[in-house]
């Protein structure tokens, strides 16, 4: 086994389809979306659609006061996804504070990872290993950078544990105006725009010599995800060739990785936005050999709406999920990517005991 | 820090709608030539996907079933059992067992549901199902052991039931399981008092290749709760000729018109082509013709523009079951015009099904390829030829199938 991978112990999900990993999957298996018009409305009058987790179901983070006071109303949502979700994959961990979390959160919390790490221990009621958690601030490919972080933190044998998450939400009236204002938010008269969404997902992994209680004949593997950068990306002025995907792809298939193809079930990390079906197509022709034929292709955003820096666990969590149950064949391929340069792409196999 | 809220009331609501339209289309179409191995694979797929869901919380979904569900129909019983089930709790199980028993339409419901599942999942409650004093429950006890095709001593058990509704099922069973060694007990109980009893038990034994049986079994072919079956059975035991002979014999009497062009496709002597192409122009019986003439010549009437749209609907004339409703209309000339262009890839005297002759490898790809109906044909086929196999179910879970045929 290569020792750039890590076993799946454990996922724990909350999305707008899902307040658990098992109804997050059920829901996207059965193809249930879950989208409303907001109260926010698009610069030309009419309310937008998103993708939204009831109230009901967030932390209740604002009972804590320093909260408030450090935290912007997004993120004090992020913190309110986030915990139910990490309480999730962490159920019956007994030391959890001997595990560091790597995390994927928006762009925008850049500079205040660590501070975010600190309120999301306090809102969470557990410690994880804050000393060597890190935080990786890059939107939608973020989970898959998180990824990367944590095997090598294993692969180093740095400790036998680690979490690897994604949080984010769209649900913001700045962030909302900024999309609308590029006409990239769904909607009457808008031809190329994606469903906000949110979502938070965490992944429990463990080195493959770890030490685990599981019985399961079946154990997940996921690999070290091969990265990309995309010079041409939506912010870029540079021409839009789809190579950062691409490289992902020709990374993670020259890795020991390579050895689980041919791949028969593609997570995609489509968002609704056109570009990336591009970019999909691009890195699949020049990778065609590393495909089964036929091949399922799977884009759960088409539920849960786009989970921003969730998506990259989320289609992970959910890949391992399928598998597992059945209902998904592997090897199963995740990718996604951000509105920015950053790409990736994993491998979800199984490995008997 | 506990949220409020910790599962989705709405998704669980629309996974028990979607489960129950599709589960109650599932019973409807899973003998029909509209549902093939694949559309069903697909079909059940999407029920086992809403099933997930409920699942999430077998104990909440159960409270949703008991407060929406009617349970007056098979579909409703059969996602309720599934989620009793799953919940592992007395009441519940006890409950949809006590809803399905209480109707012949609701029954099916819950064999289908302890069906669906692993047999050792069920296993408990069908052993004590069994020895239940109820004869409803014994039933639905041998109907799941039969689906399954449980091996062991219960099938003789239960063909000295007192309950002659169990000892019919359990005949059936004998001929589903393969079971060559109690040919001696089903001649015994063709001597039954009860009709039931005579048919299954000679059904079976004609099955298993007791020719004594066929010649019983044949008068019964004209019984409207039992013609498909006797056809479906004796033409395939029968040799051609002779089959081909008792065809005749029947088409004496104008009233068996249907049961020989169903026959005539059983039988697939390229032979009874002309005649089922003379019926095209019998409104009443030109999609039942035309049935057969694809069932033997493998054409698809659609694929092949062969189709003709349907008449325009009557208002005025009472509303009626169709018979033919799973079939497509045919266009006379169309298909005239494609056998005299054809018939000469058939050989005379020679049985066809799906435009090939008759052969073991040709039943195994009908039973991969073929439409739901073709493929219990096929199945029947193939158990016959290779006595003591047990008749391949076609009606167990699309996927499970698949995994059993290896495709």
């Amino acid at each position: 086994m290569n020792a750039r991978s890590a076993l799946l112990l454990n996922t724990g999900m909350l999305t707008a389809i899902g307040l658990s990993a098992a109804q997050t999957a059920s829901s996207a298996r059965a193809g249930i979306a879950r989208f409303a018009e907001s109260s926010f409305f698009a610069k030309n009058g009419e309310p937008m659609t998103l993708a939204l987790v009831p109230e009901e179901a967030l932390a209740p983070v604002e009972e804590l006061l320093d909260v408030e006071a450090t935290w912007n109303n997004r993120a004090q949502r992020l913190l309110a996804l986030a915990v139910p979700a990490l309480q999730e994959a962490l159920a019956g961990v007994e030391q959890p504070q001997t595990i560091p979390l790597f995390l994927g959160l928006p762009d925008e919390l850049a500079a205040q990872g660590a501070e975010f790490l600190a309120s999301l221990a306090q809102v969470a009621e557990f410690e994880f290993d804050r000393t060597r958690s890190e935080t990786i601030c890059a939107g939608r490919a973020a989970g898959l950078l998180a990824l990367d972080r944590a095997l090598e933190f294993l692969a180093n044998g740095r400790g036998p544990f680690a979490v690897v998450g994604g949080v984010d939400s769209y649900f913001d009236l700045d962030v909302l105006n900024a999309l609308d204002a590029e006409d990239r938010v769904a909607g009457e008269g808008v031809m190329d725009g994606f469903i906000p969404g949110e979502g938070a997902c965490f992944l429990l992994l463990g080195a493959p010599d770890a030490p685990r209680s599981t019985t399961d004949a079946e154990l997940i593997l996921i690999s070290a995800p091969g990265l990309g950068i995309e010079s041409g990306h939506r912010y870029s002025q540079e021409p839009h060739r789809g190579d950062g995907l691409a490289t992902a792809f020709a990374q993670l298939f020259s890795s020991a990785a390579a050895a689980h193809t041919p791949v028969h079930t593609v997570f995609a990390g489509y968002n609704g936005e056109n570009s990336w079906a591009k970019e999909w197509g691009v890195a699949y022709l020049r990778n065609k050999e590393k495909f089964a034929e036929p091949f399922a292709f799977e884009h759960p955003v088409d539920c849960f709406g786009d989970p921003g820096a969730a998506l990259g666990p989320l289609l992970i969590g959910l890949a391992a999920r399928g598998m597992t149950k059945g209902y998904r064949s592997g090897p199963c391929l995740v990718w996604c990517g951000s509105d920015r340069d950053a790409r990736g792409a994993v491998l979800v196999t199984t490995g008997a005991r | 820090m506990i949220p409020a809220l910790i599962l989705l009331a709405d998704i669980v609501e629309q996974h028990l709608e979607e489960a129950v339209m599709l589960a109650s289309r599932r019973m409807r179409s899973v003998r029909s030539s509209l549902q093939s191995l694949a559309t069903l694979v697909e079909l059940d797929c999407r029920i086992d996907a809403h099933l997930d869901g409920l699942l999430v919380d077998a104990e909440n979904a159960w409270t949703l079933c008991a407060a929406t569900l009617k349970f007056d129909e098979a579909g409703e019983v059969f996602v309720g059992a599934q989620v009793a089930l799953a919940s592992g709790i007395s009441e519940p199980i006890q409950k949809i067992v006590e809803i399905a028993c209480s109707t012949p339409h609701t029954l099916p419901g819950l064999i289908s549901a302890l069906g669906w599942l692993p047999y050792p999942r069920v296993a408990s409650l069908v052993l004590s199902l069994s020895v239940s004093e109820i004869a409803e429950h014994r039933y639905v006890a041998v109907a799941v052991q039969a689906l399954h095709r449980v091996g062991g001593d219960w099938v003789q058990k239960a063909l000295h039931d007192k309950s002659t509704l169990l000892q019919a099922r359990a005949c059936r069973a004998v001929g589903e399981l393969g079971r060559a060694d109690l040919v001696p007990q089903l001649q015994v109980l063709n001597q039954s008092a009860d009709e039931a009893v005579v048919f299954w038990s000679c059904w079976s034994a004609a099955l298993l290749g007791d020719l004594s049986a066929v010649a019983a079994l044949k008068r019964f072919a004209t019984a409207p709760d039992y013609a498909n079956d006797a056809l479906d059975v004796v033409l395939r035991r029968l040799p051609p000729q002779a089959a081909n002979l008792w065809l005749e014999e029947l088409a004496q009497d104008e009233a068996n018109v249907r049961l020989i062009m169903q026959g005539a496709g059983i039988v697939g002597d390229p032979a009874f082509v002309p005649g089922l192409i003379g019926m095209l122009s019998v409104p009443e019986l030109m999609r039942i013709a035309a049935g057969a003439f694809c069932t033997i010549t493998g054409v698809n009437l659609v694929d092949a523009k062969l189709d003709a749209p349907p008449p325009p609907e009557n208002d005025d004339a009472p509303t009626q079951v169709d018979p033919d409703d799973d079939l497509p209309w045919p266009e006379p000339q169309r298909v005239f015009a494609w056998w005299e262009k054809n018939e000469t890839r058939f050989e005379p005297e020679t049985r066809y099904l799906l435009g090939q002759p008759v052969t073991p490898e040709h039943l195994r790809w009908v039973l991969r390829h073929g439409n739901q109906k073709q493929r219990y044909g096929a199945a029947l086929e193939l158990a016959m030829r290779t006595p003591g196999t047990p008749v391949f179910e076609t009606t167990a879970p699309g996927f499970l199938q698949q995994k059993r045929l290896g495709a």
